[in-house]
């Protein structure tokens, strides 16, 4: 408390000064957004009970410029939270204030800040409002400009958990070379080279109570390391059109409930190779990922006090139906590897008679495996808590009991888009995925093993001047889960305002359910007002001319949102 | 709380005060992996547009596809550049330079993996277009992407040049 009123008084001295100063170099600006939301009982469509007639999330930043220094808080509410947060939200608080002083050289942060060093695999804090994501440090941050080419960043802190902070102190160290500004003779080479290294410790005392409920007790107590360490090296190559980059990152032994309290080092491995120029794109991605769930508190889960992220290296998918099966990254342990292409076909092209000319294609693959785990001593045996479980082999993929691979996630799509006339624009898409039920939610199902294939239309009709009808057809064939899925949805727009229509259908199974909805909205400038009412499923929901993510609901949900 | 509740009245005043808004302090990489302080961007003095997009925003690529098909003639006509910014975070950041060249769009790209920019610009959801003229002042922004709302933006621009 006493550092909230000091901080606060830092601030308020900060702006203070610039009322009574009349100078006219400084500026306020921030955000404010409120959803407000009733929803039914309804658990068959998985929308929740709600605890209340009206849930309302809510936020707003606020933040100062002036000069050199930037302060700016944020307050969020929830009374009570939304659908789809976790409860302990419920409540509300000044979550987020910095103060930051920043000239060429150096920048300075006090407060709450968000960083990644590389890739984020070895340290990201984000924030994902709209699904309740927010893992903000609280500490101080330097970053420093040792010369052109040089950066150096520190920062030490601990990381918000709901209204509180986490229990570990999280230390990290990160430096930034490019290699064309530091050594003269590359300086007009057209090799760009990028080299970067990393360490983050987090510190958290061992006292104990960390293992109750591991099924570790009484005398087998193991000694916790308080200390965990984690180092990473990171290079970025380009050449022309040609660039690579590859992070690797190891993390020492860091028991926890997340990995069922192993002793084994982690490891991450990342590389990305592409080539593209205009009109055509190429990028080949491959990862593996062991034993690097990395928290600032050994027994949290889910999405508390992450230090690092994992990226998937999966699509992240905008339609409706794609979105049903999505990877997750298994931070004990995955593989995997993502290709992705893009081309406009030119617009003077003849194939097939100029049936594609100026069309967009895009075509994507991505495989996820589980590792390979061979036993550490002799024994067939992979250890449990308290030893060091397993050790790797980079180059062979994971096989589950009866020997064969053991896949978590495959996914084929394609794309393409055209436009047809002035008036009219279509877009179609395929896309095919496996999805491993068990692996990706952790739980045993009758049905592990889901394969679906998705087909979608999307027609865009120009009627006059900024007035546009948009119809979108989607379906989803599974003989697995739910069966199958088909969605259709029209939207109309014309300045300032849309209304849109859609419906989710899923048939074939036992329990046929439907998820009509209507939404409507108004934009101005940066204010948005857009409501919804019916069924809606959970997931990437994209109307009006943007998207969110939306958790299941059954009744409306009303947003506003407005920048000044 | 009170303290809260007096700074935030104190922010407020401050806001009708000063009013006029310019691109912050913020370094970004393009995608040769260069640095660039964005309120240092310039044009010479002609208008400057920076929209917030990413890789899985199906209304951003709408946007940018609709400018890109006029974006010539408005360059003829106005001197405008634009700067996409993509707020694709590290699963898909290696995927913008193929995306964007795949698309043939001719814009600077900066990569705000991190959200720097996208926090000191206020921005919530996307897409998010932002109008900066001569001499660096924001004077007008949009969230979200209908079709036909870059003729509005294009009057704004036609406005700046006049």
């Amino acid at each position: 408390m006493v550092k909230k009123i000091a901080l606060a008084s830092l601030m308020a001295c900060f702006f203070g000064i610039e009322v009574f100063a009349q100078s006219n170099e400084g500026s306020v600006s921030g955000n404010v957004q409120i959803d407000v939301q009733s929803s039914k009982d309804n658990p068959s469509i998985g929308a929740a009970e709600a605890p209340e007639i009206l849930l309302m999330n809510g936020f707003g930043n606020i933040q100062y410029d002036w000069k050199n220094f930037r302060a700016g808080i944020r307050y969020e509410y929830y009374y009570p939270p939304m659908l789809g947060f976790n409860p302990n939200f419920e409540g509300g608080g000044l979550t987020y204030r910095f103060v930051q002083f920043k000239n060429e050289d150096i920048d300075v942060t006090f407060g709450n800040f968000y960083d990644q060093f590389g890739s984020g695999m070895i340290f990201r804090t984000y924030e994902e409002r709209n699904l309740g994501y927010d893992n903000a440090m609280e500490g101080i941050r330097v970053k420093y400009k040792i010369q052109d080419g040089v950066y150096l960043k520190g920062l030490i802190g601990k990381q918000r958990l709901f209204y509180d902070l986490g229990p570990g102190i999280v230390r990290g160290l990160d430096g930034e070379f490019n290699m064309n500004e530091v050594l003269k003779p590359l300086k007009d080479s057209k090799l760009r080279i990028d080299l970067g290294l990393s360490v983050v410790s987090k510190y958290q005392k061992d006292d104990g109570t960390s293992l109750i409920g591991s099924g570790i007790t009484g005398d087998t107590l193991a000694i916790l390391p308080e200390n965990v360490a984690a180092i990473s090296a990171r290079m970025a190559l380009k050449y022309g059109k040609f660039a690579f980059d590859a992070e690797y990152v190891e993390k020492s032994q860091d028991p926890s409930t997340a990995n069922g309290l192993i002793y084994k080092r982690g490891t991450g491995i990342l590389m990305n190779a592409s080539y593209s120029q205009k009109g055509f794109g190429a990028v080949v991605s491959a990862k593996h990922i062991d034993n690097m769930d990395f928290r600032s508190d050994r027994t949290e889960a889910i999405q508390n006090l992450n230090i690092n992220y994992l990226p998937a290296l999966t699509r992240q998918h905008a339609w409706a139906l794609a979105t049903l099966y999505p990877a997750a990254t298994i931070p004990t342990g995955e593989m995997g590897m993502q290709v992705d292409i893009n081309y406009k076909v030119p617009k003077n092209s003849g194939f097939l008679g100029g049936a594609f000319a100026g069309a967009y294609i895009n075509l994507g693959y991505s495989n996820v495996y589980n590792i390979h785990r061979d036993p550490i001593d002799g024994t067939d045996v992979i250890g449990g808590a308290g030893t060091e479980s397993y050790k790797t082999d980079y180059f062979k993929v994971g096989t589950d009991s009866l020997g064969n691979k053991d896949k978590f996630f495959e996914e084929f799509v394609f794309e393409i888009s055209k436009k047809m006339n002035k008036k009219l624009k279509m877009t179609g898409s395929y896309i095919y995925t496996f999805y491993n039920n068990d692996i990706q939610q952790g739980t045993k199902s009758e049905q592990s093993h889901i394969f679906s294939n998705v087909a979608i239309l999307e027609a865009k009709y120009k009627l006059q001047k900024r007035k546009s009808v948009r119809v979108e057809a989607q379906h989803l064939w599974t003989k697995q889960d739910h069966q199958n899925w088909v969605m259709g949805l029209v939207e109309y727009t014309i300045p300032h305002y849309f209304v849109a229509v859609q419906s989710l259908y899923n048939y074939g199974s036992e329990k046929e359910l439907n998820y009509p909805s209507i939404s409507g909205g108004y934009t101005k400038g940066s204010t948005k007002i857009q409501g919804t009412y019916g069924k809606q499923r959970a997931g990437l929901f994209c109307v009006g001319g943007v998207c969110r993510e939306v958790p299941a609901m059954d009744g409306f949900t009303v947003t506003i949102t407005t920048s000044f | 709380m009170k303290k809260w509740i007096s700074l935030v009245a104190i922010m407020f005043i401050s806001m009708t005060v000063f009013a006029q808004k310019k691109l912050p302090k913020v370094e970004l990489k393009n995608l040769e992996g260069q640095v660039i302080d964005v309120s240092s961007l310039q044009n010479d003095g002609k208008p400057i547009v920076v929209s917030f997009w990413a890789t899985w925003c199906k209304p951003c690529a709408k946007e940018l596809d609709a400018i890109m098909e006029v974006y010539e003639e408005w360059q003829e006509e106005t001197g405008v550049e634009i700067y996409a910014v993509s707020i694709d975070d590290s699963r898909a950041v290696r995927r913008v330079g193929p995306y964007a060249n795949g698309k043939g769009w001719e814009y600077n790209i900066l990569l705000d993996t991190n959200g720097d920019l996208k926090r000191a610009l206020n921005v919530g959801s996307i897409p998010h277009t932002f109008l900066i003229d001569g001499e660096g002042n924001i004077v007008w922004d949009h969230t979200s992407y209908q079709d036909g709302d870059e003729e509005e933006l294009f009057e704004e621009i036609e406005n700046l040049v006049k």
